[in-house]
C-alpha cells in the first residue's frame, strides 16, 4: 500500500529531532491509560488500593510497551545506528593508540590510493572542459594503428589543408557535423615579448595556430574579449591577432587585464590579443596545454618553417603538408561509422586527385582517416601513462591491502581482548545483531575517519606526484578534491568499514560465553585456537610486502642502470643551451650564419673546452627521419629510413662520441660543398654489414634527393632514449641540411651548471635576436627524460617502506603478546637455569618463523608481479636474485628489530614474580 | 505502513498483525477511542475472542498513526480523565475498506478449501 510520505516523514523528524516531545508523550498516553484502568477497576468495586495493584497487573510492564512503541517507529534503524556510533565513539576514546595507529594507517592507505586515482581520473576518466563533450569526433589516430584487418591500412594521423576544405565542404552537402575544425598537430613552442613592457621574452610558450571556428565548434567562448572570426581567417598573413589560455594569461602576465588589446611579439611577428578563453579550457589535448592560439593563416609566421627549393614555408595551399588534426560535432542523427565512411570517399577523391601522395605499391584504398570518440580529448598523455599507472595503480592497492591486512590484525587483537566484555553484554541480553551493529559502528567510525584524513591530505599527496615534472611540461593536470576522487575515497572507506566491523564480527560468532568468562590470560593462552587467525594475516601481510619490496627494488635498480648505463656520449661537464634563432629581425642567411658564431664565441669563454651546434639536442625528443640507400648498387638498394642530426664539425668531440673510423667533419660544410655524412655503428651495419665503410657513398632520399660520401663511422649513442638500444642514425654538417641548429653543447672544464648564467649572460648580451628557450645541464637533461621511471621508482619505495613499518607494527604486536602470554612458561623456564640469550632466542625465533613463511609465500607471488611489470614496463631486466635476496633480509631485518623489544623484555622477566602470577 | 509489517518486530506475530490493524481500524471506525476504549471495543465487537493486551496495542496504534491511517489528538474521557484520543482518518477508512474486502475474499476461499471434500 501507498505510504502517506508526508506522514512518514513528519514523524520521522519528530521521532529523530523532537525526541524528548515524543517521549513525554508516550509516557503521558500510558499514565493517562493507567489512569483509565484504575478507574475502570473502582467502577467495579474494588478498594483504590487493590485497584490500582490489579491495574498495573492488567497493563503489565510499562517500560516493555514503551520499548515496544519505540521499536515500531520511523526512524527506529537510524536511531540504532547512531547509538552504535555513540557507543563506537566512547569505545574508541578509551584506547587512543590504537585509534592513532589505525585512523594514520587508514588515511596514508587511503590517500595514495585516492592521490594515484586522481592521477587516472583527470588523465583516463575526465572529459574536455566544453559543454557536450560526448559529440565531439577527432579524425587522427589517436592511440596508433591498431591494425586488426587484414589489410595493413596506412592510418594518417593529420591531414593537409586542402583535404580539411574538401571534407567541409562534402559536410555543408551532408551535414553529418554540425561543425568542423582544424588545428594544428601538436603546438608550436615560441618566444612571446609583450611590446613596450618587457624586455625579456617569455621562452617555451605553446602556441597552436587553429581554423578560425576552433572555440565555436568546441563550445567554447571568450572570457575576455572575443575569439576568432572568419575575418581573421580571410587571407595568410592578413590578420595578426591571438587568443591567450586563462592559465598563460595568469602565469605570465599575472592576469594584468591591460593585456587584452594589447600587443605580443611571437617568434618576430607583431600580435593583438584579441581575448582570453575561459579558465578550465587549454585546448584539445589534456596534460599538455596550449597558452595561446592563433588563426590557420598564420601558420608561417608561427612556425617559420624553412622553405626549401620549390616548397614554400606557407602550408596552406601544400596537398601534401599532413599537419593538421581536424575534429568536428557529429549531429545526434550520424553514426562515427557513416561519417567514417563519407571521410574515407573524401580521402579517395582527394587521393586521386593527388596521385603523387602515394608512395609506391600503397592502394588509395588502404588508407584511411581513423574517427574516434573526443570526449576526453587527444591521447598522448593516455597512451604514455597508460603503463606506469596500470603499476602505479596495482602497487598503491597492494599497499591498501597491507595496510588493511595490519590494521585488521589490530582489530583481531582487540577484539580478543574485549571478548570478556562482549560476553558480558551478550550475557545481558544484548543480541548478535546489536553486538555487530556495535563493532560495525566503531569500523564506519575508524574507516571514516581515515577516510576524512585521507581527503585532506591527497591534494599534497596529488602535489607530490605533479613535483616530479617541475615544469609542468607533460603532467598540467589540476589534480585534487574532484568529485570522482570524492566518490573513490568514500567506496574505499565503505569496504574498509566493514572489512573492520567484519573482522571481529567474524571472531565474535565463534567465542562461546563460557570461554570468554574464564579470567586469567593463562586460561585464554590455552585456547589455541585463537592464534591462528591474527598469524595468517601476518604472515599475508609479509608475503604482500615481499612483492612492494621486491618490485621496488627492481624499478629502482632499473633507474639506476639507466642513470649509469654507457650513453654513448659522456653527459658530465656538459652545459646544453636551446636556442631559436629565427625570431630576429634577420633573414635567413643571418639565422643561419649566427648560430656558428655563437658557437665560436662561447669557445672563448673560460671554462669551456669547445662548443658545437646541433639541429636536435641530445635526448631532447625531437627527431627528424630520411631514407638512406646505398648508392653503389644499382639498381639502387634497399631504402631504410632512419633518424638524422645536423651538426657542426666539434659536435662529436664536444659531447664525447668517440669516432670509430674516417675523420668525420674536418670543415663546416655548406651548400656549395660536397655533401658528407657520418654514419652511427648501428647505420653502417645496417646499410652496409660492416663498419669499414668510409669513403663509400649513400643516396638520401629527400624533397631534393642528393648523394652524400661517408667520412665517419661514430660510436653508437643512446641519443632518442636511455630504455632502447641505439637507433641507425646519420648526421650531416649543420649547413647541409634543412633546419636551424636549435640546440649548442658546451663542454665545460668544471660544474656546468655555473657557467650557465654566464652563458645565458653572453648570448642576451652579444646575441640579442637568439632566443634562449632553456639552459640545462646534460644531468638535468637525463633526468627529465627518466622522469617517469623516477616517479615509479621512488612511489614504489616509499609504498614498500610504508609496508615495512606496517609489518614492524604488525610483528611487534604479536610477538608481544605472544611472550605475555608465555611469562609463565618463560619464569619456569628461567628458574630450571635457561640462559637469559636463549630465552631471547626463544622469542626471535616466533619472528624468524613467521617472515620466514611469509617470504616463503611470496616468492611465487614476487616472480609473477615481475613477470607482470615487464610485460607492462619496457626496459625491465628479470628480477634477479640480488634484488630478491635484499628484499628478504630487509624484512628480516625489521623483524629482528621488531622483535628485540618484546624478547628483551621476556628476557627480563623476574622468574619469582611470573610463577606467582598464576 | 500497513498490516505488512516490516522491521525489527517482526516476530510471532506476524499472522495476529494484519488481523490487529483491521480490528483497531473497524473498531475505530464509529468514532474516536482512547486506547481503552479500543481494546474494550474490540473484546465487545469479537464477543471477548480477542483480548488486546496494552503491549501490542499501543505498538500498532502508533505504528499506524505513523502510517497515516490515523490521528490522534488529547481530550476529556467520560469521567472527566484526560486521555488521546484516536481517530480514523480518510486513509485510514479506505484502508478498512480494502482489507475488509481483502478479508471477506480470503476468508470465502479459506472456508471453501477446508469444506472441500
Amino acid at each position: 500500500m501507498m505510504v502517506p510520505l508526508s506522514s512518514r516523514a513528519r514523524s520521522l523528524w519528530r521521532n529523530l529531532f523532537r525526541r524528548a516531545v515524543v517521549e513525554r508523550e508516550l509516557d503521558d498516553e500510558l499514565r493517562a491509560h493507567l489512569e483509565l484502568v484504575i478507574a475502570a477497576r473502582l467502577a467495579e468495586g474494588l478498594d483504590p488500593a487493590q485497584a490500582r495493584r490489579q491495574a498495573l497487573m492488567d497493563v503489565g510492564g510499562v517500560e516493555q510497551i514503551k520499548e515496544a512503541v519505540r521499536e515500531r517507529r520511523a526512524g527506529q534503524r537510524l536511531e540504532t545506528v547512531a547509538r552504535d556510533l555513540r557507543h563506537g565513539l566512547r569505545s574508541l576514546r578509551r584506547s587512543p593508540g590504537y585509534t592513532v595507529t589505525v585512523v594514520l594507517s587508514l588515511a596514508l592507505g587511503i590517500g595514495a590510493n585516492a592521490a594515484i586515482f586522481s592521477l587516472v581520473e583527470a588523465v583516463f576518466l575526465r572529459s574536455l572542459p566544453v559543454p557536450d563533450p560526448q559529440a565531439l569526433v577527432f579524425f587522427s589516430d589517436q592511440d596508433g594503428p591498431r591494425g586488426s584487418g587484414p589489410v595493413a591500412a596506412m592510418r594518417l594521423p593529420a591531414l593537409p589543408y586542402p583535404l580539411y576544405q574538401d571534407l567541409v565542404s562534402r559536410n555543408r552537402a551532408e551535414a553529418l557535423f554540425s561543425g568542423l575544425a582544424a588545428q594544428q598537430s601538436g603546438h608550436t613552442i615560441s618566444v612571446v615579448r609583450r611590446l613596450g613592457v618587457d624586455e625579456e621574452p617569455i621562452a617555451g610558450a605553446a602556441g597552436q595556430a587553429v581554423t578560425a571556428n576552433y572555440f565555436e565548434v568546441f563550445g567554447v567562448g571568450a572570457a575576455r574579449g572575443r575569439t576568432f572570426t572568419a575575418e581573421d581567417q580571410a587571407a595568410p598573413g592578413l590578420r595578426a591577432v591571438v587568443v591567450l589560455s586563462d592559465r598563460f594569461w595568469r602565469r605570465r602576465f599575472a592576469g594584468d587585464p591591460t593585456v587584452l588589446g594589447s600587443r605580443l611579439a611571437i617568434n618576430g611577428t607583431s600580435y593583438t590579443v584579441i581575448g582570453i578563453a575561459p579558465p578550465p579550457f587549454i585546448g584539445s589535448t589534456p596534460g599538455n596545454p596550449v597558452d595561446f592560439w592563433v588563426p590557420l593563416t598564420m601558420q608561417e609566421q608561427l612556425m617559420r618553417p624553412k622553405s626549401e627549393g620549390r616548397t614554400s614555408a606557407l602550408w596552406l595551399d601544400q596537398p601534401g603538408q599532413w599537419w593538421l588534426v581536424v575534429f568536428g560535432r557529429l549531429r545526434p542523427a550520424g553514426s562515427l561509422a557513416t561519417a567514417e565512411a563519407s571521410v574515407a570517399r573524401t580521402l579517395q577523391r582527394y587521393l586521386a586527385a593527388h596521385p603523387e601522395l602515394l608512395g609506391g605499391g600503397v592502394e588509395p584504398q588502404s588508407v584511411r582517416i581513423a574517427l574516434e570518440w573526443g570526449a576526453r580529448g587527444m591521447a598522448p598523455l593516455r597512451s604514455a601513462l597508460r603503463a606506469p599507472l596500470t603499476v602505479l595503480m596495482v602497487a598503491v592497492g597492494l599497499l591498501l591491502v597491507v595496510v588493511c591486512l595490519n590494521v585488521s590484525h589490530l582489530v583481531l587483537a582487540r577484539a580478543i581482548r574485549r571478548e570478556r566484555e562482549m560476553s558480558i553484554r551478550s550475557a545481558l541480553g544484548a543480541t548478535r545483531g546489536r553486538l555487530l551493529g556495535q563493532l560495525l559502528g566503531e569500523g564506519a567510525l575508524l574507516a571514516a575517519a581515515g577516510a576524512a584524513l585521507a581527503l585532506v591530505i591527497v591534494p599534497w599527496l596529488s602535489a607530490g606526484l605533479l613535483a616530479f615534472d617541475p615544469d609542468r611540461n607533460d603532467l598540467a593536470l589540476d589534480l585534487g578534491r574532484t568529485l570522482p576522487v570524492a566518490g573513490f575515497t568514500a567506496a574505499l572507506a565503505l569496504a574498509t568499514a566493514i572489512l573492520l566491523g567484519l573482522v571481529p564480527a567474524w571472531r565474535a560468532g565463534r567465542g562461546s560465553l563460557a570461554r570468554a568468562l574464564r579470567t586469567t590470560a593463562a586460561a585464554l593462552t590455552a585456547d589455541r585456537s585463537r592464534r591462528p587467525a591474527s598469524r595468517i594475516l601476518l604472515v599475508s601481510q609479509i608475503a604482500f610486502s615481499l612483492v612492494l619490496l621486491a618490485s621496488a627494488g627492481l624499478l629502482a635498480g632499473t633507474l639506476a642502470r639507466l642513470r649509469s648505463a654507457d650513453k654513448g656520449f659522456e653527459d658530465e661537464h656538459l652545459l646544453v643551451v636551446r636556442i631559436d634563432p629565427r625570431l630576429g629581425r634577420l633573414g635567413e642567411d643571418g639565422a643561419r650564419r649566427l648560430p656558428r658564431a655563437l658557437s665560436a664565441r662561447l669557445s672563448t669563454l673560460p671554462g669551456v673546452y669547445s662548443a658545437s651546434l646541433s639541429t636536435y639536442g641530445l635526448l631532447s625528443g625531437a627527431s627528424w627521419t630520411r631514407s638512406l640507400s646505398r648508392s653503389a648498387a644499382t639498381p639502387r638498394g634497399e631504402q631504410v629510413p632512419m633518424n638524422t642530426n645536423g651538426v657542426t664539425a666539434r659536435y662529436f668531440d664536444t659531447v664525447g662520441m668517440r669516432l670509430l673510423r674516417g675523420p668525420g667533419f674536418t670543415a663546416e660544410g655548406s651548400e656549395t660543398t660536397p655533401a658528407v655524412v657520418v654514419l652511427n655503428e648501428a647505420a653502417a651495419r645496417r646499410l652496409f654489414g660492416t663498419v669499414n665503410v668510409v669513403g663509400s657513398r649513400l643516396h638520401e632520399h629527400g624533397r631534393i634527393p642528393r648523394d652524400m660520401e661517408v667520412v665517419g663511422v661514430v660510436r653508437d649513442a643512446r641519443t632518442q632514449g636511455l630504455g632502447r638500444a641505439p637507433p641507425p642514425m646519420y648526421y650531416v654538417p649543420v649547413g647541409q641540411q634543412d633546419d636551424f641548429a636549435g640546440s649548442v653543447e658546451i663542454r665545460t672544464a668544471g660544474d656546468p651548471a655555473l657557467l650557465a648564467p654566464r652563458v645565458l649572460r653572453l648570448v642576451h648580451r652579444e646575441f640579442p635576436e637568439v632566443a634562449v628557450l632553456d639552459v640545462r645541464t646534460m644531468g638535468a637533461q637525463v633526468e627529465r627524460t627518466l622522469t617517469g621511471e623516477r616517479i615509479l621508482a621512488t612511489l614504489a619505495a616509499a609504498f614498500a617502506l610504508f609496508a615495512l613499518v606496517l609489518v614492524s607494527l604488525g610483528l611487534h604486536g604479536v610477538i608481544s603478546q605472544w611472550a605475555s602470554q608465555r611469562t609463565h612458561e618463560i619464569g619456569v623456564r628461567m628458574s630450571l637455569g635457561t640462559t637469559v640469550g636463549s630465552v631471547r632466542w626463544l622469542v626471535l625465533r616466533q619472528a624468524f618463523a613467521l617472515v620466514l613463511i611469509g617470504l616463503a609465500l611470496g616468492l611465487p607471488a614476487t616472480l609473477a608481479s615481475s613477470r607482470l611489470l615487464r610485460g607492462l614496463l619496457s626496459g625491465l631486466r628479470p628480477i634477479d636474485p640480488g634484488t630478491l635476496l635484499a628484499s628478504a633480509l630487509a624484512l628480516l631485518a625489521v623483524a629482528t628489530s621488531a622483535a628485540y623489544l618484546p624478547a628483551r623484555r621476556a628476557s627480563r622477566v623476574d622468574p619469582a614474580a611470573a610463577l606467582r602470577c598464576e | 505502513m500497513s498490516g505488512k509489517g516490516t522491521g525489527p518486530g517482526r516476530t510471532k506475530t506476524d499472522l495476529l498483525q494484519g488481523t490487529l490493524d483491521l480490528l483497531v481500524l473497524k473498531a475505530l471506525s464509529l468514532g474516536p477511542l482512547h486506547g481503552l476504549g479500543v481494546s474494550s471495543r474490540i473484546g465487545q465487537i469479537t464477543r471477548g475472542t480477542f483480548q488486546v493486551k496494552p503491549g501490542s496495542l499501543f505498538p500498532a496504534l502508533h505504528r499506524m498513526e505513523e502510517g497515516g491511517a490515523l490521528t490522534s489528538s488529547w481530550g476529556e474521557s467520560e469521567n472527566n480523565r484526560r486521555a488521546k484520543y484516536y481517530r480514523l482518518t480518510r486513509a485510514g477508512r479506505r484502508q478498512l475498506e480494502r482489507e475488509t474486502e481483502d478479508w471477506n475474499r480470503i476468508a470465502l476461499a479459506m472456508a471453501t478449501a477446508l469444506e472441500a471434500q
